[in-house]
Formats: C-alpha cells, sequence, structure tokens
C-alpha cells in the first residue's frame, strides 16, 4: 500500500510540471540558444566587422582621392585614418600612396596641422559608419550589405568589454582569446599581396571576401537558430519561450541582420559572465525525451505484422546499426525491408518484412565527435511486434505484471491492405497463430513480442570483424569507438520515457546478443549469438547507473551477455 | 503485327532485360568476389563506386585486410534481390558454397552507374 502511494505521489509530482516551471525551463532553454548565436560565432562576426572596416577604408581612399577631397578639412575622415593605421601600421603603406593623405602629411611635416586623435576600436567602428550615413559620397561603389550595421557594431562593443570577462568556461575562454588575436592579423591577407596593387582591384576583393563571409555566416547562424528551436519545440512551445523568440525566428529568405536587431538588445547580457556561466548548457529534464515522429516511405503492405498489447512488453533490448551513425531511420528501413524482401517461412511462404525492425531509433555522435544534440525517432509503433530480438525467452521469467498480460490477451497479426498510415489490419494472417500455441505450451514466447527493440545507429565494431570487411567500422589499429556520454543518456531517458508512458511494465535492459542466446545459454546448449550491439555493450552498465539517476523512482534489472558469450573483439577489450 | 505477338515481343523483350541486368549483377559481383579474393585492388576499382572504393583504402583497411586474408578462388552463392519495394535499390546477399563455411555471408548494395553495375556498399548486420 505504502509503495503505490509512494508511486502515485511520485508519478504526480513528474506530471505536475505546471505552465511557470516549464515557461522558466523555456525561457532558460532561450538563453542558451543566444549565447549559441552570438559569443560562439563571434569570430565570424568579427571577421566580418574587420572586412567591412577595410572596406570603407579603401573606399573612402579611393572616393577621396577620386573627388580631390582636402582631408585638412575633413577631421573625421583622418582621426579614422590614423585610427587605423595605429591599429595595423601596415595601413602606412595604403594611406601613403594616397594623394589626398600624401598633401596633408606634407602639410603635417612642415608643423602646419596636427595630428587628430585616435580613437578606441569601438568608437571607429561607430565613426566609420557615422561617416558613412553623413558622408555617403565617400563611399560610392559599395552596396548597403557591404556598409556598416547594427550587428558590426554590437561586435566592436562586445570586444571592448571581452577583457573584463572573467569566464569559468575554458572552451569559451580559449575562443576569446582567438578572437581578439585575429583583428591584428585580419587584415594581412587582404592588402597586403602583389595582386592588389590596383586600389579597384583590392576594393573588389573585400567585398567579395564579405559577400563570402556573410553567406557563410548566415547560413551558420540560421541553421544554428532553427536547429536548436527545432530540437526545443519539442520541450517548449511558442508561447513558454516569451516575446523573445519572435525577434530570433527568421524564415530562411529573410536576412539575418535585419531580423535579429531587436535581439540585439540582450547581447550587451552576454558581457556578463554570470550570465554565461548560466547558460553554457541546455537545461536539463530528467526522465524525458521527445520521441520523434517519422514518416517511412516503402513500407511493404505485401508483409503481415503482429498486433500486441504494449503492456506485455517487459524488456528493452539494445542494438547498434552496424552502419554509420549519419544513416537516417529510413536508411535504416530501406536496408531492413529490402534484405528481407524475398523471405520465405518454414513452408516456403513468403515472409517478408513490414518496415523497420526496431520500435525506436536514437541517432547520436560517437564518443570524441562533436556532439548534436541526440534524438530519438519512432520506429514500428509501440503496438506493432518488432523483427529485431530473435530467440524465446521463458513465460515464467517475464516480469509478472507483464505476463499476466500476456495470459489475457491476444496477439492478432495480419495485413494493412488500404496501406493507412495508422498500420490497421484489414485481413488477418493466421499462419503464426499455431506456432504460437505451440510454443504457449511449451512455456515460451517470442522475444520480440515482449520486447521493444532500440536501435544506436552507428557502427561500434572494428573494420574488419570475424575476417570480414566492415567499413564503417572503427580501425583496429586506432581508437576504440564507444557511444558518447549523451547518447547515453539520451537511451536513459527514453528508458524512463518508455516505462511512464507507453510501457508500464518495462522493467528489464538486455543487449541483442542476450536476448538472442538467453535460453540456450542458460540450458547448456549450443547457441549462436551476435556481436550485435557492439562496444555498446561495454557501456550497458553505465547506461543502467544513468537509467537510475534518470529515473530513480523505477527498478530496472540489468540483464545483459556473460562476457564470454559475446564476439571476440569484445571479449579482449 | 496482332496485339497477342505485341505482348509476347514486349514480354520476351522485358523478359529478357531483366534476365540481362540479373546476369550483369552477377557479374559485377562476382568480379568483386574475385578482386578481393586475389587482392587486386585495380580490378576492385573497377567494380567499386568511387566513394566506397576510396573508403576501403581510408586507414589502410585494404591492406590491413589483405595481410589476413589469405588469396583463395571460392564459389559463391548468390541471391539477388532489385527491390520492388523500394524502388533502384539492388542487394546482393553472397555466401559461399562450400558448405564448411555456410556461415558466411555478406550483403552487397549494388548501383547502376553509367559503366554498369558496381558495389556501393557493404551492409554489415548483425
Amino acid at each position: 500500500m505504502k509503495t503505490i502511494l509512494a508511486l502515485s505521489l511520485s508519478l504526480t509530482l513528474v506530471l505536475a510540471q505546471g505552465p511557470q516551471d516549464t515557461g522558466s525551463l523555456c525561457r532558460e532553454l532561450l538563453g542558451f540558444i543566444q549565447q549559441e548565436l552570438t559569443v560562439r560565432n563571434m569570430e565570424k562576426s568579427l571577421d566580418r566587422l574587420n572586412r567591412k572596416l577595410t572596406l570603407a577604408m579603401l573606399s573612402s581612399l579611393r572616393n577621396s582621392e577620386l573627388k580631390d577631397v582636402d582631408l585638412l578639412q575633413n577631421q573625421e575622415l583622418l582621426s579614422l585614418f590614423e585610427s587605423m593605421k595605429k591599429i595595423d601600421p601596415d595601413f602606412e603603406k595604403l594611406l601613403s600612396k594616397n594623394k589626398s593623405y600624401s598633401s596633408y602629411k606634407f602639410w603635417q611635416w612642415l608643423g602646419l596641422s596636427s595630428t587628430p586623435k585616435s580613437i578606441s576600436y569601438q568608437n571607429m567602428a561607430n565613426k566609420w559608419a557615422k561617416i558613412q550615413r553623413e558622408q555617403p559620397e565617400l563611399f560610392t561603389g559599395l552596396e548597403s550589405e557591404h556598409l556598416l550595421d547594427e550587428w558590426d557594431l554590437k561586435t566592436a562593443g562586445l570586444l571592448e568589454g571581452y577583457k573584463e570577462l572573467h569566464l569559468d568556461d575554458p572552451q569559451l575562454k580559449a575562443s576569446v582569446e582567438k578572437t581578439a588575436l585575429l583583428f591584428n592579423s585580419a587584415y594581412q591577407d587582404l592588402i597586403d599581396s602583389e595582386q592588389s596593387k590596383d586600389p579597384n582591384a583590392q576594393i573588389t576583393k573585400v567585398k567579395k571576401s564579405i559577400n563570402d563571409l556573410q553567406k557563410s555566416f548566415g547560413r551558420s547562424a540560421q541553421d544554428l537558430l532553427l536547429k536548436s528551436l527545432n530540437d526545443y519545440q519539442y520541450t517548449c512551445d511558442k508561447d513558454q519561450f516569451g516575446p523573445s523568440l519572435e525577434a530570433l525566428a527568421c524564415s530562411p529568405e529573410d536576412q539575418l541582420g535585419i531580423n535579429l536587431d531587436s535581439g540585439l538588445v540582450d547581447i550587451s547580457r552576454v558581457l556578463s559572465s554570470e550570465f554565461l556561466n548560466k547558460n553554457q548548457t541546455p537545461p536539463d529534464e530528467k526522465g524525458f525525451i521527445k520521441i520523434r515522429p517519422y514518416e517511412y516511405e516503402n513500407t511493404n503492405y505485401n508483409a503481415s505484422f503482429c498486433v500486441r498489447d504494449p503492456a506485455i512488453v517487459d524488456t528493452v533490448v539494445v542494438h547498434h546499426s552496424g552502419t554509420p551513425n549519419t544513416d537516417t531511420p529510413q536508411d535504416i528501413h530501406n536496408i531492413q525491408v529490402v534484405q528481407n524482401e524475398n523471405n520465405v517461412d518454414s513452408l516456403g511462404r513468403a515472409d517478408p518484412w513490414y518496415m523497420i525492425a526496431y520500435n525506436y531509433v536514437l541517432n547520436a555522435g560517437y564518443e570524441g565527435e562533436t556532439q548534436q544534440t541526440p534524438k530519438v525517432y519512432r520506429g514500428r509503433p509501440s503496438q506493432i511486434k518488432g523483427a529485431h530480438a530473435g530467440g524465446y525467452v521463458e513465460i515464467d521469467k517475464m516480469n509478472p505484471k507483464a505476463r499476466e498480460k500476456f495470459l489475457n490477451s491476444t496477439v492478432t497479426c495480419g495485413y494493412n491492405l488500404d496501406e493507412d498510415k495508422e498500420h490497421k489490419i484489414d485481413k488477418l494472417d493466421e499462419r503464426g497463430k499455431e506456432n504460437r500455441q505451440r510454443n504457449a505450451k511449451q512455456g515460451l514466447v517470442s522475444a520480440n513480442l515482449t520486447s521493444v527493440g532500440v536501435l544506436v545507429t552507428g557502427n561500434y565494431a572494428p573494420d574488419i570483424v570475424d575476417g570480414q570487411l566492415n567499413p564503417s567500422g572503427y580501425p583496429t589499429d586506432g581508437p576504440v569507438r564507444y557511444p558518447s556520454t549523451s547518447a547515453l543518456k539520451a537511451s536513459a531517458k527514453l528508458i524512463c520515457q518508455l516505462r511512464s508512458t507507453e510501457h508500464p511494465n518495462l522493467t528489464k535492459i538486455s543487449d541483442h546478443n542476450y536476448i538472442k542466446i538467453k535460453r540456450n545459454y542458460e540450458n547448456g546448449k549450443p547457441y549462436a549469438g551476435s556481436c550485435c550491439p557492439g562496444t555498446v555493450y561495454l557501456r550497458m552498465q553505465k547506461l543502467h547507473e544513468l537509467v537510475k539517476q534518470e529515473c530513480p523512482q523505477f527498478e530496472f534489472q540489468l540483464d545483459i551477455s556473460p562476457k564470454e558469450t559475446v564476439c571476440p573483439f569484445l571479449r579482449k577489450l | 503485327m496482332s496485339v497477342f505477338k505485341k505482348v509476347v515481343i514486349t514480354a520476351t523483350f522485358f523478359i529478357s532485360f531483366s534476365v540481362c541486368a540479373d546476369s550483369d549483377i552477377q557479374k559485377t559481383v562476382l568480379k568483386y568476389k574475385n578482386a578481393m579474393s586475389n587482392q587486386d585492388k585495380k580490378a576492385l576499382k573497377e567494380v567499386t563506386t568511387e566513394e566506397l572504393y576510396t573508403r576501403l583504402n581510408k586507414d589502410k583497411l585494404l591492406d590491413r585486410f589483405f595481410k589476413t586474408a589469405p588469396k583463395n578462388n571460392k564459389k559463391y552463392k548468390l541471391n539477388i534481390v532489385e527491390s520492388k519495394v523500394v524502388k533502384g535499390y539492388t542487394l546482393v546477399e553472397v555466401s559461399e558454397k562450400d558448405e564448411k563455411h555456410e556461415g558466411h555471408k555478406e550483403w552487397l548494395k549494388l548501383r547502376k552507374t553509367d559503366q554498369g553495375y558496381k558495389v556501393e556498399e557493404l551492409i554489415h548486420t548483425d
């Protein structure tokens, strides 16, 4: 009774996440996105700013010469030239070739004019922007995208403030230091080369580099923003993000700069190291991960499939795909449907596969790779028996509640002849019924009926296995490849999620090899195992610990292969 | 020409075409397997796509593989699946005819190119 009460209370607490709690979670997420978008892209922003400053200088030098501008009468422009020279002495070479500047220097040498004050980097960016607005004739030939904009001015402001930042995140600190160095060397390749003697050619070259950079920056920033929003939309909806989201969201056709203007006010907040440290990683939601729907093409409607009560499932079986971790669920589905297209049963009757064998597909980076947010996709719907496990389990050894459900439910097999997306059976297939009844009399049930398959997409085996080539595996003479912590964490969240929602009697975690061989192994009979799930097997203990952390209210039993039953390459590790 | 004759001619053409496709696939797969058995990189390059050949040479994979695999000539059994469900998808299951090694099976994915069928992918299944 106490256990039931405690469980009910836990469940109520888990479900009782009111709108306010989720709201603050989502605003924190938005803070993380802002940081990713601005601070981590600072190098690109600065590169763009530097090029625009160079272009402003080249253009104004060229036009002042063409228009015979008396620099002595244009202190604003002079001050900018002197400031640029102070930042990078190589600008002297450019300036010395300019008639207007040479004339000014002549009078300066004679002591008939003084050197205007040079200004700080941030002020210089502001002044260039101002002079571009007030004296457009000095920038004839430049399009609007080559002129300094709000984003550039904010970038300049941030650079000034970087010195005061005390950052805890070493990666961010290194990025800031590298960015500060960028400025000093930014001009060299732009102007200090043989090809850049012709001022027009110089201007064209810098313009092109700004265009290229703008495209690449715009793309990467947009990709980052849209991708982040895409990931988080499964946790938060638009309203929970608050009004700031509207300022940041861009459609692919819109110019990034314009739409980000209103969000740029918040950029000044990133100077606060407290803000940065607080928003380094996205906030975590325990025991929950969104299972993304997936529309599979090429379902084999000539194949029958079986539907079962999801409550008879007591085991989750972990697999690896043995293919690149960049494969999509559709790629895996295609392979499996085609491989089994011409299958026949023991009586020679056609027995192809309906769709991908697994119930859930996880996509994540390998350990050591740049980590993207792991994603979980639906494979076969939870009520459809998978085709991943192989072997049989003893009914007596099932979880008691799952067993009870199994004994009091029916399994229905058939065809989805009208090809509906809900996978409804229109025509029964009684072929397997006799087999199932015979197995039940022997106390056995197909492991595929009482388990769900979770696929960790990737090749966690060496590139030569059992004397066979496995090109997408890791080099046999190189470092071993393991699943990343984020992949394991995502798997743990998924297992917790399945227990809370779709499979309430899920209590065991197993690997593919063991579910296949367990019965024979335990009875001392010969067995033919599998190398699946590769080195993911070696992280199953960690997975189990993560599951306990993610959902401590549930108990799971780890039921994995004894080491002597696994593939030779795993035994050595 | 009668409708019946037209149907017969079309059907014959279609069947011949299918048979030709089948035998082209067979030739490619057998060339691939022989190239592997004879450790002939040049022959291998002719029957694999550029991407696969590059991947096979990455991290000296082929060189390492050839060191461990003895040169031999074997006979193979092919199960060709030109999918009707996934259009344009061709897989071939290759197993050794030698009964002692019946467990050794591999799946090859083939792609039709201007130069005929080429092995595009080695599918490793557990």
